[in-house]
């Protein structure tokens, strides 16, 4: 499903095929929905695109991720 | 021989301003924006290049030549924010060393869509150029290099022109070079100028490239690569975005002083020389036939149309916009068609390309969008206002509006 998130939301720094609003912006959340309901190409793309990007984003990569900083720390020498 | 043909693309678009479903006026265009932007190229590009070629052309007492394709949506921002700047392109036309060349004057996908259109815009285009800087163009260039055997036809049908400029893409040629002139399979009159991307490249993207392993790029150096050519093509065509000096290469990269010493450098090669495209359409002959049944373009690594069309929001929003072709046309509304027309710039559609959204540099360039999702949503928008236009016309004067069947 398409989907519309706010600017000012920490997913928004990860998430690309999406439609984005400032959280105060009524009349621009107004402007998308109404958009991703009179457009199917919109909802076409946004869910294509959407569906393919939210199947990158895994919790094991996150945390493979932090596990390679920590091992990266542990390495480092500690200087006195 | 060889003979460098430079051609530099110069075009802004209209952008449109921000409009919601709710907006009910007419008011299309940011004009604050397309100012400002026209403001800051005319004073980053177009004056300080202007003024560069007018003094090589002048140094170089006429051996030192360059052609321009200018659009007509640019020259109506020019004359409006910054008239110098076509003072600059008129001085430069009185010089005898520039060309200009035809295009459509909206920088418009029409060829793909309106054949009729088509024609209209490059009609309207050429008499503009004849207007501005005395100048009957004689070469065409299609909206970002598209190309196929069917744009000759259509263009020698025309009867006014005498060449095509393109690019010289990879599948096309099939190991030919781009240094030579062709013709397409039906048309042995109008000759094809092919852009050598790999050189054209070399200024327009890797020039500031500290990765790329010719970095720096010396002008001394650039002439050698153009010298090699000796012997093995006719011409190097280096066609490029006007922008790219002192925009895409700021000029902290030394893209000008590049520029300044090119020409002296070129020429201490006594075998080298510079022509216009139509002196090099005079000047060699077509050596083979170029087949080109499909459609190309200058975008991209892809060189192909999935900048503009790689999408549905995209095809889309370009059928919707034909489809009101012959309603706009048929309300006799000038305001109203000159609106239409001008949504036709092709950057609308390059800024709804999902290709690149992550990290398409290019692509991001003078876009005034934060996403292509909300470029169709504003188009589309606008669309809607421009259909109800010309419907409200049609009930005022009692027609019925065209039906077109899918």
């Amino acid at each position: 499903m398409p989907v519309l998130i706010s600017k000012q939301s920490g997913v928004s720094e990860v998430l690309t095929h999406v439609l984005k609003a400032d959280f105060w912006d009524v009349n621009e959340i107004a402007n998308k929905i109404v958009a991703v309901l009179k457009y199917p190409p919109l909802r076409m793309t946004l869910k294509e695109h959407g569906n393919f990007e939210v199947r990158k984003l895994k919790w094991e990569d996150a945390a493979a991720k932090c596990l390679a900083i920590y091992n990266q720390l542990v390495c480092e020498p500690v200087y006195a | 021989m060889p003979s460098v043909c430079f051609y530099f693309q110069v075009h802004q678009p209209c952008r449109l301003r921000h409009y919601t479903v709710f907006d009910q006026d007419h008011r299309y265009f940011d004009d604050l924006k397309n100012k400002s932007i026209c403001r800051k190229v005319a004073n980053k590009c177009y004056l300080p290049t202007n003024r560069l070629i007018l003094d090589l052309i002048r140094k170089h007492e006429g051996r030192f030549k360059v052609a321009y394709s200018v659009t007509g949506v640019l020259l109506e921002q020019l004359a409006e924010y910054a008239p110098e700047v076509i003072s600059t392109f008129d001085a430069l036309a009185r010089t005898g060393c520039v060309e200009f060349l035809a295009e459509t004057y909206y920088h418009s996908l029409s060829f793909l869509y309106s054949r009729n259109e088509f024609k209209e815009q490059i009609c309207k285009h050429s008499e503009t150029i004849e207007k501005f800087f005395g100048y009957k163009p004689r070469v065409f260039r299609n909206t970002e290099l598209i190309y196929s055997n069917d744009l000759t036809d259509v263009i020698e049908s025309m009867g006014v022109f005498d060449g095509v400029i393109t690019e010289g893409a990879d599948r096309i040629l099939g190991g030919r070079s781009p240094n030579f002139i062709y013709n397409s399979p039906r048309s042995k009159r109008i000759k094809l100028l092919l852009k050598n991307y790999a050189l054209s490249d070399d200024i327009a993207f890797r020039f500031s490239n500290r990765g790329w392993n010719e970095w720096p790029l010396m002008a001394g150096k650039f002439s050698d690569w153009v010298s090699r050519v000796n012997g093995n093509g006719y011409v190097v065509n280096l066609f490029m975005d006007y922008e790219t000096f002192g925009e895409h290469q700021w000029k902290d990269t030394g893209i000008f002083d590049f520029m300044h010493h090119l020409p002296e450098e070129i020429m201490k090669n006594p075998d080298n020389n510079f022509k216009t495209p139509s002196e090099v359409i005079a000047s060699y002959p077509a050596t083979d036939v170029l087949d080109v049944p499909g459609l190309i373009s200058w975008a991209d690594t892809e060189r192909d149309l999935s900048a503009w069309l790689g999408n549905s929001m995209q095809s889309n929003a370009l059928h919707e916009l034909y489809r009101m072709e012959q309603n706009v046309k048929q309300a006799k509304d000038e305001k109203l068609t000159s609106d239409w027309r001008k949504l036709q710039t092709s950057d609308h559609f390059y800024y709804m390309c999902t290709k690149y959204f992550a990290d398409g540099d290019v692509h991001k360039y003078f876009n005034p969008y934060d996403s292509p999702y909300d470029s169709y949503i504003n188009f589309m928008n606008v669309m809607g206002n421009l259909e109800k236009r010309y419907k409200k016309k049609q009930v005022v004067s009692g027609r019925q509006p065209i039906q077109i069947e899918h």
